[in-house]
């Protein structure tokens, strides 16, 4: 099993505001930090909180649990309103962390600005805390349960995993780009099969956060690229034990933030970015095993709401018109050609294959890699391909039982462990 | 008659010998500046290479694009390499008109000061250049890209009208500088950039009502269907 070594260097400490300092010197031993990440969100959050510590007197009574509110600066009253749903069942601190200017360009999905900086924070007190769990929730979450407590934390307390992320129950598009790419693409480069869900509840070992979380180098680049990939990326590329918590479904208030071309920029850039960083991790890799899993799995629910699949293709045609100048730099010749050749004459039998798919994504992190481009052009001209695929894949099944999109989301990622080898190969003859 | 031929021939003697006297020290002064001239360039070229290599300028210009426009334009050497290349020559070539000046050939003597002040707009002007094609097509880019991901039609017109835009800016701003009839660029720019914003204020005023419409209406459609596009959560 992959373990974590032990890291006893010194750590780079990042400033407490107070009165965290203060707190942490009177504080009594604390097993489990609860962080809640909120921004405005008074009507989840308190919730959200509360359920988490029901949660926690049911599954571990004898644990002592610290809930700590990092707030991005709420004019709702959020914090107030968690510290009387805590009551006095857990022991409360609220703080408010830095939102720098880098972080407010960049607000991620979640809608929580200077996010990285609380993850940062929470890290930091619980490491102070010498705690054994750190566990992280969004405040925004409405589906958030009191069993969560038990299928975040068990994994770590009983059974000594580094690391619990995310699986929600989806329906049948929903996260297409993080089954059609970041998954896939994670899978093939560090050889776990990991559902990729970013953000919404985590949770970390003491050793994951004194030798993982906290050493990194937490600069703008984190920020630009978001935190949740981030963390995502780095439990898939480091020796960590990491499980995946079975959630059911997430339920946000208010919507996802960022427009879809932020979105790939964000996600698919942090993942080509830390394809740099651990090169020597994902080369030698091959094959993918299966991450273990705590929770009742689901399977992919119907889709909910219409699909507008002829404004994708629309998208793709644009992109076909206008982006071919571009295209042609950060493309392989072949896949370019290819690409040139999809056409779209009609729409419904349009088709745009997934290993075709697979390679313009190969060819990108490669471009990525040599820079051929500026980073976010690049990634963002890969939006109008996204949508030509996405339409082709929804074209393709929407007509199939739910099982058979399944297997057709496999049969994409097989493809990407199938043509590593393509990638290794234009790799090492690009850094030669 | 052979002291007369005699003292001909010693005096024109003489006489070269002397401009030869006076004219070596100088032709060497030339020669020494040539020579320090590439010494004192080729230190000033590595220096600057090493000094913008460690402030990651590079680095920065690949993140911002630059290297990215420098290639379509057909350098493919490194932002810190040409910035280290163009030092290299106008030293050099300071240091020649150092040495063409010290010659004292009354014809050169004024052209060189007057080439010496005129370096400074000359070097700004090839800046300014630098600076607006860069800029001119990494904005373009990025509008394109932006339009084309906003499915708006008319993307490639409008990356267009900003890379143009930009460009005839600049142009306007180094002949400016090079203080090539300034009066005249300054009142074309003007009636250039006025007639452009007239002309889009009456198309869109009286001939494009239509058009302004219809476009509103995209707009105010597009606002719904952006509701409609987000239902599904693409992470």
């Amino acid at each position: 099993m992959d373990r974590l070594t032990s890291n006893d260097g010194p750590l780079t400490e990042p400033s407490l505001p107070d009165p965290i300092p203060t707190l942490i010197e009177r504080s009594e031993p604390i097993d489990i930090v609860v962080g809640v990440l909120t921004f405005n969100d008074g009507a989840t959050a308190p919730a959200a909180a509360r359920g988490l510590i029901e949660g926690f007197r049911q599954y571990a009574p004898e644990k002592r649990v610290l809930v700590v509110n990092c707030d991005a600066g709420s004019q709702d009253g959020t914090p107030d309103l968690i510290e009387h749903a805590a009551g006095h069942d857990a022991s409360f601190w609220a703080v408010r962390h830095a939102v720098s200017g880098s972080s407010l360009h960049v607000l991620s999905e979640s809608g929580v600005p200077g996010r990285d900086a609380a993850i940062r924070l929470l890290a930091a007190v619980a490491e102070r805390l010498t705690a054994k769990v750190c566990l992280i929730v969004d405040g925004n979450l409405k589906s958030a349960h009191p069993r969560w407590s038990e299928l975040l934390a068990s994994p770590i307390l009983d059974k000594g995993a580094d690391c619990v992320l995310p699986h929600f129950s989806r329906n049948r598009y929903e996260g297409t780009l993080t089954n059609t790419l970041l998954a896939p693409l994670t899978r093939a480069l560090y050889g776990k099969r990991m559902t990729y869900h970013q953000g919404g509840a985590y949770a970390f070992s003491d050793r994951f956060v004194r030798s993982l979380l906290l050493p990194q180098p937490w600069d703008e680049e984190i920020a630009t690229y978001g935190i949740d990939g981030w963390v995502t990326t780095l439990a898939a590329a480091e020796l960590a034990d990491v499980y995946e918590a079975m959630l059911g479904p997430r339920l946000r208030q208010g919507k996802p933030m960022g427009d879809l071309s932020t979105i790939i920029a964000q996600s698919v850039g942090c993942i080509f970015h830390m394809m740099e960083r651990y090169q020597s991790t994902w080369e030698p890799v091959t094959g993918s095993k299966t991450v273990p899993m705590i929770g009742e799995p689901a399977g992919l629910g119907e889709p909910v709401g219409a699909l507008h699949v002829d404004r994708m293709i629309h998208g793709f045609q644009q992109g076909l018109r206008d982006l071919v100048p571009i295209w042609q730099i950060v493309l392989a010749p072949d896949t370019f050609q290819q690409i040139l050749e999809l056409g779209i004459d009609d729409a419904d039998s349009f088709q745009f294959p997934s290993s075709l798919w697979v390679q313009v994504v190969y060819d990108l992190a490669l471009a990525y890699h040599d820079r051929l481009l500026h980073r976010e052009h690049l990634l963002k001209s890969l939006t109008p391909l996204y949508l030509g695929h996405t339409a082709s894949l929804i074209l393709a099944t929407r007509a199939l039982p739910g099982k058979r999109m399944e297997e057709e989301l496999e049969r994409v990622a097989v493809e990407y462990e199938t043509m590593k080898p393509y990638l290794i190969q234009r790799w090492r003859w690009s850094d030669e | 008659m052979s002291d007369v031929w005699g003292d001909a021939i010693v005096e024109a003697f003489r006489d070269m010998m002397m401009r030869m006297a006076v004219f070596l020290p100088k032709l060497l002064a030339l020669m020494s500046f040539i020579v320090l001239g590439i010494l004192v360039a080729m230190m000033t070229r590595a220096v600057l290479h090493h000094l913008l290599r460690a402030a990651r300028v590079d680095v920065l210009s690949e993140r911002w694009g630059l290297q990215a426009s420098l290639a379509k334009a057909g350098i493919k050497q490194p932002f810190s390499q040409v910035v280290g290349r163009l030092a290299f020559w106008t030293v050099f070539v300071i240091f020649v008109f150092m040495g063409v000046d010290a010659l004292g050939l009354p014809t050169t003597a004024d052209l060189m000061g007057q080439l010496l002040g005129y370096l400074p707009s000359v070097l700004a002007a090839g800046l300014l250049i630098l600076v607006g094609a860069l800029l001119g097509n990494f904005l373009a880019e990025a509008t394109l890209i932006a339009t084309v991901n906003a499915q708006i039609q008319e993307a490639r017109l409008i990356a267009g009208l900003v890379r143009w835009g930009i460009f005839l800016f600049t142009a306007a701003m180094v002949l400016t500088q090079l203080g090539i009839a300034k009066e005249i660029v300054v009142a074309a720019f003007t009636i250039v950039f006025g007639g452009v914003v007239l002309a889009v204020a009456i198309a869109v005023g009286l001939g494009g009502r239509n058009i302004a419409r219809d476009a509103l209406e995209r707009r105010w459609r597009k606002g719904k269907e952006k509701d409609e596009r987000d239902e599904i959560a693409h992470l």
